[in-house]
């Protein structure tokens, strides 16, 4: 091809024959004598003579040495600065000289112009900042330049040897190099002027850069991805004309070069040796690996490679992520400290092709970039790399450091899947956990955890990851962490619930209780205000007769309350690096959420089947008063309990078996079948954001009725010992009556019936803080399902599951006036 | 580990039914006949130690004690392939051997006299564990030995471990046939007072429902007692799944019956399961295929029901915990459907198998019960109102003097079944005001 492009330098023929030589040498050198005389008038001279001095002049001028009768335009030209220098010099010719040659001559001209531009922006742009890519092209421009000095002397020595040499057959030998220098010529213009533009363009930025200011002085535009854009641009629009496409597709071919071995170190080893920052994508080395495991956000995933957006070259557009995915995966690869296999070796299965492959990737490189835009090789070589990349990293992730049992080994203890091992080490650290979580030692509770995962006789024995488990403890109570990013999130993104502002309202009986939610305007920041002052006073108003203590801790309040150990009590994993991708920290805080959640309802129900227990074994519970009041009272507490256990069963039975189960099946189908690393962590982001909806964690309202009922529990629960003095008293109220009444004999009724009335009162009483628990869960409970009802159509279906198992023989949605109202 | 349960097997049925149990254990846990990890068991995911300890030497021995007042059912297990699974120290065997007669009297009263060496025994064996949640007791309530042993157990226990959990596997008389033990109302009701204020819950086994079950669903139309003590056991270990397989939940018995006896009292449980196949009981006739849906629909129906009840128009569940057993596929479930009944998802012993892919078992406290426990009462009645064979319970110190305990016994029987009828209404939570 370039064989080619250089025939077009060549004088068309070569005329003029050894003969004829003397001669001319003859006339030069008499012409030029007499040149010398008067050559501030070449009109005056015999046109003969002119054209020989015109040609003359002419031949210097197109090397940019200024002539005699040719000079430079010096107003156009008043600095030399590199910015005018790009434009060239602009040349006169001399008024006098004859018209018919003026003509001529100025039709030649313009190539002195071209010269001088072409020739400085070599100059300028062969600067070791402007990059690989201006090297290349300014190599390659170069290299015609080369030719057109050669031109030259061939012109040069016709002009010299034959007699017959005329400014005609000059201009014949020159016309289609003006159209090829014209065209280079306009390609520096423009790579000038986009430089120029995106210089101003930058410039305010710069300021405020300035340490970045001066490393990249050079606007990304015209080096790189830039120039190839460029060049490709023009490629195409210009491609009409084959002369140009040659051209064109010469220069593409040849500035390509060091980008294409860049890509190729890319897509093949993942690495990016891009010193002047010409390359698509762009490493940002200040993001470490090591964050992975602090930074909530995955940047490393995210930021350390990412496109340069302005300068990829349109040809490789279309495989931008595919281009940045192999690197990336590859990348991975590499910082696990495995070798990357080199692709000869790699295609080993393809080995007939290989030296083909490898041999052609010059010349398939050149036909390439113009195949690319139609697709071709390199299409292929980017899908086969990728593809590559991409088992490579899967295989690494999901075979070598097993992945799928990692996450299992997660599961189990954040989803406490087999979870004997955390029932026994919660009966072991119990009198730890009670304390406030300040004073727990997290020295004690690691280990007690590790003594429960080493016994041989756990399920979690087997585990091979056990080591890995942590003990931690958090600051921030679970409601309120929750609570905290759901309104971080609603600030960013507008929550499904502003849609259900507009959604039935008169459906939903929470909101009409409270007024002002109906005529809020859609802001989120107004909307979130709303609902942080909307719960509590909804509280308020249910909770007002209840003991003060519920209400206290209940309005969201509790966060400044301390913390007891089992409420502040999570674990932590440790992740190493390349599976730090897909269970980054940003994961692991949602596992340790679900696993608060959890742990949350099982210590509750721990508590609640205590009572149970303590109902059904002591002696004071078991043993019948004989009293019809008392038994009734007892009877009233014992179905309570029975409410609460069944509401905290259920519920965990529907966060374990309706959400993290099935949803858990779905996960590894899918990665079953994943093609791609970003599959695997999508699916994984899926997952537990599922699991996080659809456990309610997500919906502020929801949580917030959720996390009273579980207060109600506990404090029915901590108010049991109460409840067993309180029973105490009256048996001994009761044996006093029944003492008296069988030793006097009815005889002293006043003072049987002052002590059967004290009695009554104190059992009314009994009752009275009885219905409070009563009031108060059932109140909840309603509230909750009514929710629940309501967010299914918005939020997810799944919570009809729980509606359902939270009130199967609708006991709660029949008996609306409430059978816990009682007398 | 934790919370282990120790169980207590008294009388020639509870040792019957104890040794299917264990046989069943060892081949789920890949336990081999003599206490040793076969080698192919190493899939984990189980836990043994709930129902087994380990010895210095490797072998899994069960926390079980074997009772009995005459040495024949004891020596058969002596002398069957288990025989070196079990402690030795943990038989008892009345020095007498004479057996209880039948009678709940003289069972009872022997028990007091060996108390001592008795407890020893199950002190010994709470010691050795870390935190001992319960005992499970297996005995019939109509022989001799089971009922009246069983019974003073009952009451002991609960004075010395105030704060565990006792539950009982029983075994009710077949009422419908003519029984080789006549006095079995009497047996039954004096059990069933201590079973009432002292256990925290009792499954309930009919031998009736049993035979019910071998020949319509089994087609097996004389089962033998060996086949109706794999029923049993199948059901025993069924029910202990959770507990030996951890999942999600339920992983301590009193999480698993909390939620199923609301108040005190009402802790008679009954049971279904499905499918009994061959694998269970020998020369059973297999059914058909299985699905969860399939299994939770035949949970419910009255006919797998392993208790003989004539429910009436009232009666009605007062809590259904399903167990589902094998590769149960939480998705399979309807979403609306009875899923909301309790339902605990277990893994299946993959060392055992079995024709079918999934089995369930329910547990279910449901008021109807109380047509077994009238049933049991009106024969009392009958005998009593005859007087009839009083004679042998006179010769023991309780009922020397006069016959109260019987009348106490029958009246708690009869408190039982008001607090189960007031159960169906739905101002059950009011219950004992009305009364006044």
């Amino acid at each position: 091809m370039s064989e080619k492009t250089r025939t077009s330098f060549k004088p068309s023929s070569s005329t003029g024959g050894i003969a004829s030589r003397s001669n001319n040498i003859d006339k030069r050198t008499s012409y030029s004598s007499a040149a010398i005389k008067d050559f501030t008038n070449i009109g005056s001279l015999s046109l003969q003579l002119q054209e020989y001095t015109i040609i003359e002049d002419l031949l210097f001028v197109m090397m940019g040495i200024e002539g005699k009768y040719i000079y430079v335009n010096r107003s156009s030209n008043l600095s030399s600065d590199k910015e005018n220098r790009i434009k060239g010099l602009e040349y006169v010719v001399d008024k006098s000289l004859d018209t018919s040659l003026k003509d001529l001559t100025e039709r030649i001209i313009p190539l002195a112009t071209y010269y001088t531009s072409i020739d400085a922006f070599i100059e300028i742009y062969s600067a070791f900042e402007y990059g690989f890519v201006n090297h290349a092209l300014c190599a390659a421009i170069k290299g015609l330049l080369k030719e057109y000095l050669v031109l030259i002397t061939q012109l040069e020595h016709q002009f010299r040897t034959s007699p017959s040499f005329t400014l005609q057959k000059f201009w014949f030998h020159v016309h289609p190099t003006l159209h090829t220098m014209s065209n280079i010529h306009s390609l520096v213009m423009e790579v000038h002027e986009v430089g120029q533009e995106a210089m101003e363009s930058e410039e305010d930025e710069m300021l405020i850069l300035e340490e970045y200011g001066k490393k990249s002085a050079i606007p990304e535009q015209v080096k790189g991805g830039g120039i190839l854009g460029i060049l490709a641009e023009r490629l195409t629009t210009m491609s009409g004309d084959p002369g140009t496409k040659k051209l064109y597709i010469y220069l593409l071919s040849k500035a390509s070069q060091p980008y294409v071995s860049m890509l190729h170190s890319w897509i093949h080893h993942g690495e990016i040796r891009d010193p002047y920052e010409e390359f698509m994508i762009q490493e940002r080395k200040n993001v470490k690996k090591e964050k992975l495991k602090e930074d909530f956000n995955d940047s490393y995933w995210e930021q350390r490679y990412t496109p340069r957006e302005g300068t990829i070259p349109p040809f490789l557009a279309p495989f931008k992520n595919k281009i940045l995915l192999a690197g990336k995966y590859l990348n991975v690869i590499r910082e696990c400290g495995i070798p990357i296999e080199e692709p000869k070796k790699e295609n080993s299965e393809e080995s007939n092709e290989k030296p083909t492959t490898v041999d052609r990737t010059d010349v398939s490189v050149n036909s390439d970039i113009l195949l690319a835009m139609d697709g071709g090789k390199f299409v292929e070589r980017i899908e086969i790399a990728y593809k590559r990349a991409n088992r490579t990293l899967l295989d690494q992730l999901l075979k070598d450091q097993q992945l799928l049992a990692r996450l299992r080994s997660i599961k189990r203890y954040f989803f406490l899947d087999q979870s004997d091992f955390f029932t026994h080490f919660l009966d072991l650290a119990s009198t730890e956990l009670k304390k406030p979580s300040s004073q727990v030692s997290l020295t004690k509770l690691q280990s007690l955890l590790d003594l429960v995962l080493r016994n041989p006789s756990s399920v979690a024995y087997t585990d091979p990851f056990k080591e890995d488990v942590k003990v931690e403890m958090s600051s921030v109570g679970l409601v309120d962490q929750l609570l905290r990013i759901i309104n971080v999130a609603g600030m960013t993104e507008p929550l499904p619930t502003s849609t259900f502002n507009r959604g039935p309202r008169e459906t939903f009986n929470i909101r009409k209780e409270s007024g002002r939610i109906g005529e809020e305007s859609d802001g989120d920041g107004y909307e979130e205000a709303d609902r942080l002052g909307y719960a509590p006073s909804l509280v308020g108003s249910v909770t007002n007769s209840l003991t003060g203590s519920i209400t206290g801790s209940s309005n969201s309040g509790g966060g400044k309350q301390a913390l007891t150990g089992i409420e502040a009590l999570s674990l932590d994993y440790t992740v190493i690096f390349p599976l730090s991708l897909v269970i980054s920290r940003k994961a692991l805080t949602k596992y340790q959420l679900l696993f608060r959640h959890i742990l949350y309802l099982k210590h509750v129900e721990q508590i609640l089947c205590s009572i149970w227990t303590e109902h059904f074994k002591s002696y004071y519970w078991r043993e019948s008063s004989g009293h019809p009041g008392v038994e009734a009272w007892k009877n009233r507490l014992y179905v309570l309990r029975q409410r609460m256990l069944v509401f905290i069963q259920q519920f965990a039975y529907y966060v374990t078996n309706e959400v993290l189960e099935p949803q858990w099946r779905t996960l590894e189908a899918n990665f079953a079948k994943v093609s791609t690393v970003d599959q695997v962590l999508q699916y994984h982001t899926d997952f537990l954001d599922t699991c996080l909806k659809e456990c309610m964690l997500t919906n502020a309202k929801l949580l917030r009725i959720y996390s009273k009922l579980v207060y109600v529990c506990v404090l029915f629960a901590n108010y049991t010992d109460k409840f067993t003095k309180s029973l105490i008293g009256l048996k001994s109220q009761l044996a006093g009556i029944n003492s008296n009444t069988s030793g006097s004999n009815n005889i002293s009724t006043v003072s049987s019936l002052s002590s059967h009335a004290s009695l009554q009162t104190s059992i009314e009483q009994q009752e009275r803080t009885l219905s409070k628990f009563e009031d108060n869960f059932v109140y909840h409970v309603r509230l909750l399902i009514d929710a629940l009802n309501f967010y299914s159509a918005t939020e997810t279906v799944q919570f009809l599951c729980l509606v359902v198992r939270l009130d199967y023989n609708q006991h709660y949605s029949q008996n609306s006036v409430g059978n816990a109202k009682i007398h | 580990m934790p919370r282990e349960l120790i169980t207590i097997q008294t009388g020639q049925c509870g040792n019957q039914i104890g040794m299917e149990f264990w046989g069943q254990l060892c081949a789920e846990h890949g336990i081999s006949q003599d206490g040793i990890l076969e080698d192919f068991a190493t899939e984990g995911g189980d836990r043994k130690d709930v129902f087994f300890y380990q010895a210095d030497d490797e072998h899994y021995i069960p926390r079980a004690l074997l009772l009995d007042l005459e040495p024949r059912v004891i020596n058969n297990i002596l002398a069957s392939k288990y025989a070196n699974l079990y402690n030795p120290e943990n038989i008892y065997l009345s020095k007498d051997g004479g057996g209880a007669g039948n009678i709940w009297a003289y069972g009872f009263s022997q028990a007091e006299k060996v108390c001592e060496d008795i407890f020893e025994m199950i002190d010994r064996e709470a010691d050795g564990s870390d935190s001992l949640e319960g005992f499970m007791l297996l005995h019939s309530i109509a022989g001799g030995t089971g009922s009246g042993m069983g019974s003073f157990l009952l009451e002991r226990l609960n004075e010395r471990y105030p704060k565990k959990l006792i539950q009982t596997y029983s075994v009710f008389p077949n009422n419908e046939e003519v029984s080789d033990v006549v006095v079995q109302p009497y047996n039954s009701i004096l059990t069933l007072k201590r079973l009432t204020e002292n256990a925290d819950c009792v499954i309930v086994l009919d031998n009736a429902a049993l035979t019910r079950i071998a020949s319509d669903r089994l087609h097996i139309q004389n089962p033998t007692f060996a086949q109706t003590n794999q029923l049993v056991s199948t059901v025993m270990s069924a029910s202990t799944t959770m507990l030996r397989y951890p999942g999600y939940m339920n992983n301590d018995l009193v999480g698993m019956i909390a939620s199923l006896i609301p108040t005190p009292k009402c802790h008679y449980l009954m049971t279904a399961y499905t499918p009994f196949t061959s694998d269970q009981v020998e020369k059973a006739k297999s059914v058909r295929k299985t699905t969860v849906l399939d299994v939770m629909r035949r949970l419910l129906q009255p006919k797998n029901k392993m208790v003989s009840t004539n429910p009436s128009k009232k009666s009605c569940y007062i809590s259904v915990l399903n167990i589902i057993q094998g590769e149960a596929d939480p998705t399979d479930f309807i979403p609306w459907g009875p899923a909301s009944i309790q339902v605990a998802l277990t893994k299946k012993s993959p060392y055992v198998q079995t024709s079918h892919r999934v089995s369930g078992l329910m547990l279910a406290n449901h008021t109807s019960i109380t047509s077994l426990l009238k049933r049991t009462c009106d024969h009392y009645d009958r005998f009593r109102k005859r007087g009839a064979f009083l004679e042998q319970y006179k010769k023991e110190d309780m009922f020397a003097d006069n016959l109260e305990e019987f009348d106490s016994a029958r009246e708690s029987v009869q408190n039982l079944i008001k607090e189960y009828e007031a159960c169906e209404s739905p101002d059950y939570i009011h219950y004992g005001i009305a009364k006044d």
